[in-house]
């Protein structure tokens, strides 16, 4: 069977104070398209799907108007929400959108719960897939584990996914394609900036051991597309668009799979279309006028000016010559900072007093002094009258 | 700090208990309806733990307690590391508070810390680290603040940090410094001027001359003192010899007193010689006088005894006198015995009188109800024979009637028969009356009836003179009846008068009788009274016959009085005689002894007695006055003897006294003097001492005043202080800074230049903006990233735990779609490290966007918590 292995859209997602949505439209098109000509059986959705938990209108239009398209096109979806989607929404829509072929899970559940499902083709073949959304380290690990011992709080957290993630694989069958997937962190992939932070980091990392044994294991979350370390079934989709300046130079592709049961499944990346690349300039005004046409379209630029002395109105000046600029730098030469001896930080009054009188009088304060100053703080903090 | 489970009851809006869980809760919303009481949940933590809300300050905490309760109660389980506690408070509406601290103890919260405010405010403060304020400050990010203190002047931010940090120690540092300064320039000061003054001339050169002065003062003085040892000896020789030479002179003058003395000796013993004669004539004297004074009161009762003789027959003599006064008047008792029966005769009548008068009285009544019977028998008779008249005429015209009706009646039946009979005539049949047969009907005359009428006027005309006749005979009989009664009154009538007849003659006889008896009473009884008269008399006559009795005892005794003193007098005489004759006897005797003990009279001889005392104090002085004598002339011997010819006068004693003294006087005058040298050195020495003291402090003193003039200087508000104040805006600053750089993913930081604390967009070339120019959410960002700072360094200079949980009180309106997005991320971002973070909004996209939720709604006027973990 052919699958679709597509996440992380954050459709209705705003940067730098514009919109991704034409670029969206243009991915999901084209992925669509794809999907149709290639009489795909499948379609899995990693997670987030959306970029807030209430997205907007138009957001959920292109998600919806996609599922719709692919449906006609004879491809079954499974979609899981992810750490940006809201699960109760997903669950609440579950019903209605299965009458469109598409099975949304909110919640983590059992695998006889909804957890594992098996589909069975036209072809009559059969895949079983296992889906485990992303589930927030709160939901399996409380404040009271995390304080008596933080290492322990991780690794009950990986524990518990593995756990988790071995029961949904008991309901795999051996004349199907199994195919497992995920909504999160796996120790040793590499994440650049837009991922959230909390939620993502080593600490809270999910073994890959933990993967059950499936032919193919689809994972969310990461946005750099890239296969999970350790296994070579699993991977990151990676998400559609390069979503932050973290991600320049990033090919987004989706992954297509050919699996049969009981072999390991043939994948492939299939570049993503439509969306605007993110890039990086660094140069002075000068140049940046002379590539203005080269860099003002196509694009979106964030541009890093080289200045000897700090320049007015730099922005107006930067967006009067490439439109696209969504963030302007400016780097200066560094200054050497001549500063006093400044007390560090958390100093005691005494340090400070020192540090102040060798400012004023050019000198430290004499044994003396120092032991008057401790004198006195003494008794002002005793709330003495007298001293 | 981390709450665990929040109840309150009673609180504000939350008039019922509600209870907030937050176990399970990271990175919530705090969201409701504007007024549903999102902000007073957290005053519940502040509450519970504090006792305070500093929104509402000590004097307005009473009106937490909701409306129709009469008490708020709010309760907290948190956990500090890894310690959990518990504390519930109560206030109550009157401002009554109280507090109860306690510690789990794996069990339950079964250890108790404290349930007293001033055990527990301190406790909590310690182990939170932070007072309510400071915690405020650090941990609940109030609406506003901290947008206040981005956007506060200059001097308003120094102030909230100076306080914050607790700068204000510097100040009292300054005040302590400036006192510290003042003292010890007052004390430089005054050491100088002593120095000047009072230590001028002590040195080590004074302290030499002294010693020197006081080396020659020494040796002046041994000189003195040989000579005055010399002039002692002269002085005890003299005057042993001057002693010798006075007693010798006293002797001789006692000797020659002792000689005038001897005729005094003389004559005492002759006292002597003569009380020794007479001695032995002293019991005859007494005797004489004995006898002599038995005479005289022998005589004394004699003349006594007469007085009362002669007293006792005047007596007699008046007694009898008055007998026969007495038994004079008693001659009168019989005429007055007489009387006295008249007198009770004459009771007798009066009774009879009281018995005449009363049956008169009786009589009296009796007559005046026979006159008024006797009147109101006249008016009825006359209303008798007025009814019967009436009943007269009555029957006078009844009869009359009668008569009438008689006449009608017969004439009516004339006519009725007539009718009657002109009924029956038909016509050729014989007539009743007069048989002849009728050949012509009659006509009825005019005014005849018919037969019915005819025969209905008879009928009637009988009936009413039937009732006439009636009438006729009943007033026939009313007459009767009342004839009959005339002739009854009259009877009585009559028998009044005979009875009043009677009556009236009877009164006048017992009248008569009264009239009669009334005189011989008076005759009798002047008063009129008998008894009372008969009572007087008795009286009269009693008394008489008891004065006679008196009388006549009083003259018997006077008698009997008389000659008892008569035969007392005559026996008292005789003894009196007898007592003259021995008396006379006896002075005799006296007499012839003192003649022959050579006395001449009593006077004599007694005067000559001498009591044992005086005479043995005489023949002691004669004794005595012999010893001396002896002694005296043995002692003129031997001073003679001793003395030779050398005689010391006075004068030479006193001379050599003077001059011993004199020498004295002068030694003690050196000694003092040297005394006064030595001590003066003493002082002058101490005195050094204590000025090489003086210096040595004045000289630490100027140099400790060196230090604290600098001190002082640089304690200054415009010192240290707004040294350390800058230093820690500099600090705060960039701290917020870098928060801010990392919260916002590296798009905005902060800069503190010219006093302003400025926003730098990296996104945007490093543009830099003052915080009134920023937006909502941008100002939103920067405050908070400076409040968390703030936060952290609180902490930091309390020691404080560190806080694991933060509540910020969103406080901006809408969002714009990109700053929403920006601080949502920056929200997210808040969770880090574990920190539990609870966010007051109202703004739907913001609560949205946290899965957990603690949505607090107000119905039927009151709030309700509830928890949505997400």
């Amino acid at each position: 069977m052919k699958i679709v292995h597509t996440s992380d859209w954050h459709l209705g997602r705003r940067f730098k104070g514009i919109s991704r949505d034409e670029e969206h439209r243009a991915v999901l098109d084209h992925l669509a398209a794809y999907i149709e000509a290639e009489r795909v059986d499948l379609v899995l959705h990693t997670g987030d799907v959306f970029d807030v938990r209430s997205p907007p209108p138009e957001a959920e239009r292109l998600a919806n108007e996609f599922f719709v398209r692919v449906r006609r096109a004879g491809a079954r979806s499974i979609v899981i929400a992810g750490n940006h989607d809201d699960p109760r929404r997903f669950d609440a829509r579950a019903e209605l959108s299965s009458y469109a072929g598409i099975t949304l899970l909110g919640r983590p559940r059992l695998g006889e719960d909804g957890g594992a499902l098996t589909l069975t083709l036209g072809s009559g073949e059969v895949a079983v897939v296992a889906a485990l959304p992303f589930v927030t380290p709160g939901s399996w690990v409380g404040a009271e584990d995390l304080v008596e011992n933080e290492a322990s709080g991780y690794g009950k957290y990986a524990r518990l996914f593995q756990a988790a993630a071995r029961e949904l694989g008991t309901h795999f069958r051996a004349d199907a394609v199994n195919l497992f997937m995920a909504h999160t962190f796996l120790h040793g992939a590499v994440f650049g900036e837009s991922e959230r932070r909390v939620h993502v980091g080593s600490e809270w990392a999910a073994l890959a051991e933990a993967l059950p044994p499936a032919s193919y294991v689809a994972l969310g979350h990461i946005h750099k597309p890239q296969q999970a370390p350790g296994l070579g079934t699993a991977h990151y989709a990676g998400s559609s668009l390069q979503l932050d300046f973290g991600e320049v130079g990033q090919e987004k592709s989706f992954v297509v799979v050919r699996a049969e049961p009981g072999a390991p499944a043939h994948i492939e990346r299939v570049p993503y279309q439509g969306g605007l690349p993110l890039m990086d300039f660094r140069g002075t005004l000068t140049e940046l006028a002379d590539r203005a046409s080269e860099l003002g379209q196509g694009c979106w630029l964030r541009v890093t000016l080289t200045l000897r002395e700090p320049e007015v109105d730099l922005t107006q000046k930067v967006r009067a010559l490439v439109k696209n600029a969504l963030v302007v730098r400016a780097e200066l030469p560094r200054r050497v900072e001549v500063a006093a001896p400044r007390p560090a930080k958390g100093a005691t009054p005494r340090e400070y007093y020192a540090a102040y009188h060798l400012r004023a009088q050019g000198q430290v304060p004499s044994p003396e002094l120092l032991a008057t100053f401790d004198e006195l703080h003494q008794a002002a903090e005793a709330g003495r009258d007298d001293v | 700090m981390r709450p665990e489970r929040l109840v309150i009851e009673g609180f504000a809006c939350f008039l019922r208990r509600q209870e907030l869980d937050f176990t399970g809760l990271e990175l919530f919303t705090i969201s409701g309806p504007t007024g549903a009481g999102k902000s007073t949940l957290l005053d519940g933590v502040s509450f519970a733990l504090f006792g305070d809300v500093p929104r509402v300050g000590t004097h307005g905490r009473k009106q937490l307690v909701s409306a129709g309760c009469d008490r708020l109660s709010a309760q907290l389980e948190f956990r500090v590391g890894e310690a959990r506690y518990r504390v519930a408070r109560t206030l109550t509406r009157k401002g009554t508070a109280k507090v109860r601290l306690e510690q789990h103890d794996g069990q339950g919260y079964g250890i108790l810390l404290g349930d007293q405010q001033r055990r527990v405010d301190p406790l909590i403060v310690e182990l939170l680290g932070l007072n309510a304020a400071a915690f405020y400050q650090a941990a609940l990010l109030p609406q506003g603040e901290f947008a206040r203190f981005l956007k506060a002047a200059p001097a308003a931010r120094q102030e909230m940090l100076s306080s914050l940090l607790r700068l204000d120690v510097y100040d009292r540092m300054q005040a302590l410094a400036t006192r510290r300064r003042d003292r010890l320039t007052a004390q430089v000061v005054e050491q100088r001027r002593t120095l000047e003054t009072e230590y001028q001339g002590v040195s080590e050169e004074a302290c030499v001359a002294q010693a020197a002065q006081i080396e020659a003062l020494e040796q002046g003085i041994l000189g003195v003192r040989a000579q005055r040892e010399e002039a002692a000896r002269a002085v005890s020789s003299l005057s042993a010899w001057r002693e010798k030479t006075v007693l010798l002179t006293e002797c001789e003058a006692l000797a020659a007193s002792l000689a005038r003395a001897e005729p005094q000796i003389a004559s005492s013993r002759e006292r002597l010689a003569r009380a020794a004669r007479v001695e032995p004539l002293v019991g005859l004297l007494v005797e004489a006088d004995r006898a002599a004074s038995a005479r005289e009161l022998a005589c004394e009762r004699a003349a006594r005894v007469a007085t009362e003789r002669a007293a006792a027959e005047e007596a007699q003599a008046a007694s009898e006198a008055s007998l026969l006064v007495a038994q004079e008047a008693a001659r009168e008792i019989p005429l007055l015995r007489e009387q006295l029966a008249a007198l009770h005769r004459a009771s007798g009548l009066t009774q009879e009188l009281v018995t005449a008068r009363a049956r008169l009285r009786v009589l009296d009544r009796e007559r005046r109800a026979l006159v008024k019977a006797g009147q109101a028998s006249v008016k009825s008779r006359e209303q008798a024979s007025a009814l019967r008249e009436a009943a007269q005429a009555g029957l006078d015209q009844a009869a009359a009637r009668e008569r009438d009706l008689a006449a009608a009646l017969a004439r009516a039946r004339r006519e009725h028969a007539a009718s009657h009979l002109r009924g029956a005539l038909t016509l050729g049949e014989p007539c009743p009356v007069c048989e002849h047969p009728v050949a012509a009907l009659p006509t009825l005359g005019e005014g005849a009836s018919s037969q019915s009428d005819a025969l209905s006027e008879v009928a009637s005309l009988r009936e009413q003179h039937g009732a006439a006749e009636q009438a006729a005979r009943e007033a026939e009989r009313a007459i009767a009846l009342a004839d009959q009664a005339l002739a009854v009154l009259e009877e009585r009538a009559q028998a009044g008068e005979r009875e009043l007849a009677r009556v009236e003659a009877e009164a006048a006889s017992f009248a008569a009788r009264v009239a009669e008896l009334e005189a011989s009473l008076r005759a009798v009884s002047p008063s009129g009274d008998p008894e009372a008269d008969a009572s007087a008399v008795t009286r009269r006559v009693e008394a008489l016959e008891v004065e006679l009795d008196a009388r006549r005892s009083a003259a018997q005794r006077a008698r009997e009085a008389a000659q008892a003193a008569a035969q007392k007098a005559a026996h008292l005489t005789e003894i009196a005689a007898a007592a003259t004759a021995e008396a006379s006897l006896r002075e005799g005797e006296v007499t012839s002894a003192l003649g022959r003990a050579g006395f001449g009279d009593r006077e004599e001889a007694s005067r000559a007695r001498l009591t044992e005392a005086v005479a043995l104090q005489l023949s002691e002085q004669v004794a005595e006055h012999g010893a001396r004598r002896g002694a005296v002339a043995e002692q003129l011997r031997a001073l003679t003897a001793s003395l030779g010819a050398r005689r010391v006068s006075a004068e030479e004693l006193r001379e050599a006294e003077a001059r011993a003294a004199s020498l004295q006087q002068a030694l003690e005058r050196q000694l003092g003097e040297l005394s006064r040298e030595q001590q003066a050195l003493a002082q002058l020495q101490g005195r050094l001492a204590r000025a090489e003291e003086l210096r040595a402090s004045l000289e630490a003193a100027e140099a400790a005043l060196v230090s604290i003039r600098r001190l002082t200087s640089d304690l200054r508000a415009n010192g240290l202080k707004a040294y350390i104040l800058e230093e820690a805006f500099t600090e705060l600053v960039r701290g917020a800074s870098q928060r801010l750089f990392r919260l916002t993913n590296e798009r905005y930081s902060l800069e503190f230049e010219t006093q302003q604390i400025w926003v730098v967009d990296h996104d945007h070339a490093g543009e830099a903006r003052l915080c009134d120019t920023l937006s909502g959410g941008e100002t939103f960002l920067a405050s908070l990233s400076l409040a968390l700072e703030l936060s952290e360094q609180v902490q930091r200079s309390a020691g404080a735990v560190h806080l694991d949980s933060l509540f910020i009180d969103e406080g901006f309106g809408a969002l714009d779609e990109d700053t929403r997005a920006l601080v949502t991320e920056t929200l997210q971002n808040l969770g880090e490290g574990g920190r539990m973070v609870g966010i007051i909004t109202h703004i739907p996209e913001l609560r949205d966007e946290l899965a957990q939720q603690v949505r607090v709604t107000k119905r039927d006027g009151y709030s309700t918590v509830e928890v949505d973990r997400g």
